[in-house]
Formats: C-alpha cells, sequence, structure tokens
C-alpha cells in the first residue's frame, strides 16, 4: 500500500470515521438518535451503552431501557443494564437499579455490589438524625429493596438484600465524624449486623490517629464504647469520595463455606454470628481491618479466642495483614499445628499463597 | 472557489492518477467511505474469527492509523474477552478514549462465572 493510495481512501470520506470515534456529545433525550446516526454497528453498540448510562445518572429509567433494548442481546446488553444499574444506585435510585441488575446476566453479582456501594449519601439516611426517624426511613428503604431484589435469580437475592443493608448503614456512619451507638443499637432486628458494623467501622476511624491503633486492648475499648461504658465519639467528617478502606476478598476456607456471611465495603465479607456477643468481636476485628495501619499482629491474640467464628476472622485477617513486628512466616508456621482445623487450615494457605505479601482488597 | 471536500477530491483524484496500479488490496480503491472501512475490517475480521494469526499481518496493510483503530475496536466490541489485548495496541486519542469503554470495565474480559451456589 502506498501513501498515495492511502491518501486517496481518506480524502473523499464525509466524516464517517471521525464521528464513530467522537460521537457528539449530546442531551440524552438526542442521544440515541445521534447513535443510530453512526455508520458502523458495533459502534452504535457503545455509542448506546454510554447513552443508557448517561440517563441512569440523571434517573431517566425509560430511556435507559429503550437504550439498552437496542443493543443486541448477549455480553453488551449485560453491560448495557450494568451501567444503568450503577449510575441509577448513583443517583440515588437504588430499587430502579436492582431491576437493571436482573437484568445484567453474568454480571448481575457486580452489578449488585457495585449499585450497592454506589449509592450517594441521603441526609434523611444519616446517622446524626435521631434513631426514631432514622430507623422507619432505613427500613422504608429496604422494603423498596427488598421488593425489587424479587427480579434478580434467587440465589443472589439474599446477597443482594445484604448488600444493600451494609451499604445503607456504612453511609449512615462512616465518615460522618459521629460514632454514637444509639442509632445502631435501635436497628431492626434483621439489619443488626449491618448496623454494629458501620458503626464499629466509624468508632474506629474516630478513636485512634493514623499510626495509633494499640495492638493489645482495641477490641475491648471499641466495645466499651459501644456498651456506653466509655463515651460517644464525635471528630472529624470525610469527604464523600474518601470514604473507603481495607477490606478481605473472600476466600474458601473450608470452615466457612456454610456460613452465611455479612456483605462488607465493596465487595468484602465477614463471618455473622447468630450470637450478639460474638458478633460484635467479629465486626470489632474487621473495622480494624478497614483502616490500613492495623499489622497482623492486633489479630494475633484473637485466633486462641473462646469463639470459634472470632479464631476464624482472626486468622483470615492475620494472613492478609502487613506484618508489623511480626515474622509471618514463624507465626504461621506455628498456627498450623493449631488445635482449631480451620485455623490452622488458614496458617496453611496462607504460607502457600503468601497472601501476606498481597494487596489488599486485591485478587487472591 | 472550491469547496474543502471538493479540493480533498481532487488532490485524490491526482493521488489516484499517480498511484494507479500499485496495490492489490480491494478495499483501497473503494470510494465510499463507509463501504471501505466495512471492507477493511471485515477483512481482517475474517482472519480474526477463525484464529489466524494473520489478520495482524492484515490489520497493518490498512493505510490509515484511524481506519487501523476502528477496525480493532469493532474486533475488541465483537471480541470483548480479547478487548484488553486489542485495545492496547490502539494508535490514535480518539480510538483510546473509546476503548475505556472496554478495558475499563474488566469483567467484560472475563470469562463466564458459574452460577453462586444456593445455601443450605
Amino acid at each position: 500500500m502506498t501513501p498515495l493510495l492511502a491518501l486517496l481512501a481518506m480524502a473523499c470520506g464525509d466524516g464517517a470515521l471521525e464521528r464513530a470515534m467522537e460521537p457528539p456529545q449530546v442531551p440524552p433525550a438526542q442521544a440515541l438518535d445521534a447513535c443510530a446516526e453512526l455508520d458502523f454497528d458495533q459502534m452504535q453498540v457503545l455509542c448506546r451503552i454510554e447513552a443508557a448510562s448517561r440517563a441512569g445518572a440523571q434517573g431517566l429509567t425509560e430511556l435507559a431501557d429503550r437504550a439498552c433494548s437496542m443493543v443486541p442481546e448477549g455480553t453488551w446488553t449485560h453491560e448495557c443494564h450494568f451501567r444503568v444499574g450503577e449510575e441509577l444506585a448513583g443517583s440515588g435510585h437504588p430499587a430502579q437499579a436492582l431491576e437493571h441488575c436482573a437484568r445484567s446476566g453474568r454480571f448481575a453479582r457486580f452489578c449488585i455490589t457495585h449499585s450497592a456501594w454506589s449509592m450517594p449519601l441521603e441526609p434523611a439516611l444519616d446517622a446524626r438524625q435521631p434513631p426514631d426517624q432514622l430507623i422507619p426511613a432505613l427500613d422504608a428503604a429496604m422494603v423498596e429493596i427488598q421488593a425489587a431484589a424479587q427480579g434478580l435469580d434467587a440465589t443472589l437475592q439474599p446477597e443482594a438484600i445484604d448488600s444493600f443493608r451494609m451499604g445503607l448503614w456504612f453511609n449512615a456512619y462512616y465518615g460522618t465524624g459521629h460514632a454514637h451507638p444509639a442509632a445502631a443499637r435501635a436497628a431492626s432486628r434483621s439489619q443488626q449486623p449491618q448496623a454494629r458494623s458501620a458503626y464499629l467501622l466509624e468508632a474506629a476511624r474516630l478513636l485512634w490517629s493514623p499510626g495509633e491503633v494499640p495492638a493489645q486492648g482495641a477490641v475491648a475499648q471499641l466495645l466499651s464504647h459501644w456498651s456506653g461504658e466509655l463515651p460517644a465519639l464525635e471528630g472529624q467528617p470525610l469527604p464523600a469520595g474518601e470514604r473507603h478502606g481495607r477490606y478481605s476478598v473472600p476466600m474458601p476456607a473450608p470452615c466457612e463455606r456454610d456460613l452465611q456471611p455479612v456483605p462488607l465495603y465493596g465487595g468484602g465479607r465477614r463471618i455473622l454470628s447468630t450470637d450478639a456477643d460474638e458478633d460484635l468481636i467479629i465486626a470489632a476485628l474487621e473495622a480494624l481491618f478497614f483502616r490500613t495501619d492495623v499489622t497482623a499482629q492486633h489479630f494475633l491474640p484473637w485466633v486462641d479466642d473462646p469463639h470459634e467464628k472470632v479464631r476464624w476472622t482472626a486468622a483470615r485477617l492475620l494472613r492478609l495483614s502487613e506484618p508489623g513486628e511480626l515474622d509471618m512466616a514463624v507465626t504461621l508456621t506455628a498456627l498450623r499445628d493449631h488445635t482449631d482445623s480451620c485455623v490452622a487450615w488458614h496458617a496453611s494457605d496462607a504460607l502457600a499463597h503468601r497472601t501476606w505479601e498481597r494487596k489488599p482488597g486485591g485478587a487472591r | 472557489m472550491p469547496g474543502p471536500v471538493a479540493a480533498r477530491c481532487l488532490l485524490a483524484t491526482l493521488a489516484l492518477v499517480l498511484a494507479c496500479g500499485e496495490s492489490s488490496d480491494p478495499c483501497t480503491g473503494i470510494g465510499d467511505e463507509v463501504q471501505r472501512e466495512n471492507c477493511q475490517f471485515e477483512r481482517v475480521a475474517a482472519l480474526f474469527e477463525r484464529g489466524d494469526a494473520r489478520w495482524r499481518e492484515q490489520l497493518q496493510a490498512v493505510p490509515s492509523a484511524a481506519s487501523r483503530d476502528l477496525v480493532r475496536l469493532r474486533l475488541a466490541i465483537v471480541e470483548p474477552q480479547l478487548g484488553p489485548a486489542i485495545c492496547a495496541e490502539v494508535e490514535t486519542a480518539p480510538a483510546k478514549a473509546r476503548c475505556q469503554q472496554v478495558v475499563g470495565r474488566p469483567h467484560l474480559a472475563s470469562p463466564p462465572q458459574l452460577p453462586p451456589q444456593r445455601r443450605p
């Protein structure tokens, strides 16, 4: 091919190629017409998904629906509904978001997680509200979400409901600069695990400056604030874009396989205990892990706790934490012989994969 | 005074006269832009879809970077699992931006998951 022929090939074009690469930025209502004017089928697909997503961000559900219906069935339709779902959640329409997640095929689980953690902060759903106003408002939000979740595959419904519960409670507490346990303690029964987790995340943030968490007694201190033995905590709020932390990815520990998890921030999950005291300790350990400055030695004493689910949680968080002052190889080699087979499993698996060297929250 | 498109076509005609007989690429001589781009895409896609490694060679034979990138983007949409690898080779800024719709969404490149296990 010569440069001259190339020149010829491009010279008489009417701009179809340029249009395909840079579709005009028009308001969502006109975007579908603009997409239809593109000359290449595949580029129309991208254009329509973009249009659907922008419609979702503005809460224009009918337009988003129409845009996704024009995308060929399969991966890209699923992607379209996924994009719309997360945008609708981000613009404060969680129930409508779930309706789109239900149509996002194999991306449904991603869609649920992204949507649950895209929900904006709502003044009416903030733990600074009096509990007698906050709790009914949270209950009402969950009624809508639970109804919308009925459209999901049955296997995904419990996870979706739990994820949105956690997302709502996280937004209510975390980063607010306000860790008063009254609202969490007043939570409806079905929301108590999420409420105590959210409260403890904020309490663990406010209680110590970065790098100042005591290795011994940190959990006991958190629980004293929860019980009211120590006063409620107040501090600096976090900007909305900075309300994130470290979370542990799901792990295939044999002992945890049949346990119901509580979804945590961003796809993390913790063990749920039906014993409220045990569940509080688990939630406190997870809240400490959310702080990136908490090292493995904070979790070591808890692998010998009388509560088995506390031991298992501690073993999982220990293996994922930076060593601090611990020699991880020596510590985990000793834990391989632990009398609790689940702790021993975590230690063996950690040594095999050197999990303490992995990026927190990343793939195992 | 001829307009910009007419002037470009005039130049192109001159180029055609000079270049006549120098290429065997059947797409190059197509005057209609959309048909020409489709021709280039189909020639590459035919090899790509049957796993013939010569698709890259065919792609390199497409004369302009913008047209090569259009082919790449269209392939990435046809086969999103290969999107990141294909998009890594785009040459122009607009194509890089469009590729974000593919590479910025890593689940598109993931193989289908098994359905979740139902809890007892």
